[in-house]
């Protein structure tokens, strides 16, 4: 006993350099392996978030312009449609705001305080949690379209799969003929591009053509440009396209986003339930 | 003790400016092999007179703080204690026994400019070796992580210099 003490006393900075380095691969793989991260080790954690939202926080004032930037296409755009609306209906003074009607999408502003684009398994942290709603599977936009769906959820902080990590898939429809296909972001896509599989190849596909969701999901509206075509090119020995897109969002300056709440949700899963059965 | 509130005062500003400054350049195509780190400047640095576990433990924290930025639970404390734990070592082997000063800093004119270039110059590349290893966790390139090791140990060495000559002018 007395030489097993000595031999700690003696070695005790090396046990202890051990100690950490056991500890540290510990975290490391627990974390790589690990695609919906432990809630006390993820950055939907609240000190791992609120460090991110520090940083975020001083490193946003440098690129206030390229947000406003955004802000304003954003507005832009949406001032179009609404003064479109205003023309149309201002014959009959229709009013949108009616029992008969209700709204199907709600809208939650988030800042995205952590981007990662280097990786193949990248993620996106946003500063709004279950305080303020979030949930699993709720989809994410930003200010010129797609960007991904809610993968964990901690009180104030939630993390979000992107169209840039190699787990993302997502039903979509070439706008033009309407016709479906499957998103995916495969192995020689970069952070700017993705890919879309199983478009038939009797489709009429030209090159800067829209891309954009089609709505089936229930996660996201129908509509929301998802990115133009860059190339195209039918798969051997099957009758599909593979087309290669331009995302809309830029990964690597990313600021605003707004997740969605489908308030049919219930519903539609409810409806996809008996399909099953 | 204001030595001591000198060194508390480093430590934020190395790892202020390792995360706001450093991390932040975009060269492109070029970041693959531009990442240099900086934040071991004071465990490599710091007066060899201090305890072996308390300088792991300045590592630990300083390793976990990089980390909770970076998003990388455990990488950076594991490089930075290894650096820490071969410091006294590596020491022993590159000097004389009476080569330094333990009561003093490791600087350039304390050691002297060949001995501190050699000396920061190991240092460091321990730290970024070891770090892109266990980044990548590939053995199948391990002549361009030798590479960038050595690239990132020379403008992290001329980044050392810069913070000496910035501090003695402080002073």
């Amino acid at each position: 006993m007395q030489n097993i003490i000595r031999l700690i006393q003696n070695n005790s900075n090396l046990l202890l350099f051990l100690f950490i380095q056991i500890i540290s691969f510990a975290l490391i793989f627990n974390w790589r392996n690990t695609l919906h991260h432990s809630s006390f080790l993820s950055s939907s954690n609240y000190i791992l978030g609120s460090a991110l939202e520090l940083n975020s926080n001083v490193s946003s004032y440098f690129n206030l312009a390229d947000i406003n930037k955004g802000l304003v296409e954003e507005n832009e755009d949406l001032k179009s449609k609404l003064h479109n609306q205003e023309i149309i209906l201002s014959n009959d003074f229709v009013f949108l705001d009616d029992s008969v009607y209700k709204k199907q999408y709600k809208f939650l502003h988030a800042k995205i305080i952590s981007s990662q684009f280097k990786n193949r398994e990248n993620f996106l942290i946003l500063n709004q949690g279950r305080k303020t709603g979030v949930k699993q599977n709720m989809g994410v936009i930003g200010n010129y379209g797609l960007i991904g769906v809610v993968v964990s959820v901690g009180k104030y902080y939630s993390s979000v799969l992107p169209v840039i990590n190699s787990n993302f898939e997502l039903a979509v429809r070439h706008k033009e003929s309407n016709s479906f296909g499957i998103l995916k972001w495969s192995k020689n896509d970069n952070w700017l591009s993705a890919t879309v599989e199983d478009i038939p190849s009797y489709v009429n596909i030209k090159i800067g053509d829209v891309i954009e969701t089609s709505g089936a999901s229930g996660i996201f509206p129908k509509g929301v440009l998802v990115g133009k075509v860059i190339n195209i090119e039918p798969v051997e020995a099957t009758q599909f396209l593979e087309i290669k897109i331009s995302l809309v969002e830029d990964y690597a300056s990313i600021y605003n986003a707004y997740v969605i709440k489908n308030q049919n949700l219930k519903d539609l899963q409810l409806i996809n339930n008996v399909e099953d059965d | 003790m204001i030595n001591f509130f000198s060194k508390v005062l480093l430590f934020f500003v190395v790892l202020f400016i390792q995360i706001f400054f450093i991390d932040k350049i975009d060269l492109g195509e070029l970041n693959y092999f531009f990442a240099p780190i900086i934040y071991g400047l004071i465990i490599i640095t710091i007066q060899p007179s201090i305890d072996l576990w308390i300088l792991m433990l300045i590592a630990f924290l300083m390793g976990l703080s990089v980390d909770l930025f970076r998003n990388t639970i455990g990488l950076n404390i594991s490089a930075l204690v290894m650096v820490a734990f071969f410091k006294y070592p590596i020491l022993n082997f590159l000097f004389p026994r009476d080569g330094y000063d333990p009561l003093k800093d490791l600087t350039p004119i304390n050691i002297g400019w060949n001995n501190y270039f050699f000396y920061v110059f190991i240092m460091l590349f321990i730290h970024h070796f070891w770090f892109l290893l266990i980044e990548d966790f590939h053995f199948n390139q391990l002549f361009y992580l030798f590479l960038k090791a050595m690239i990132n140990s020379i403008v992290a060495l001329f980044v050392f210099v810069l913070f000496y000559f910035l501090s003695r002018k402080i002073k």
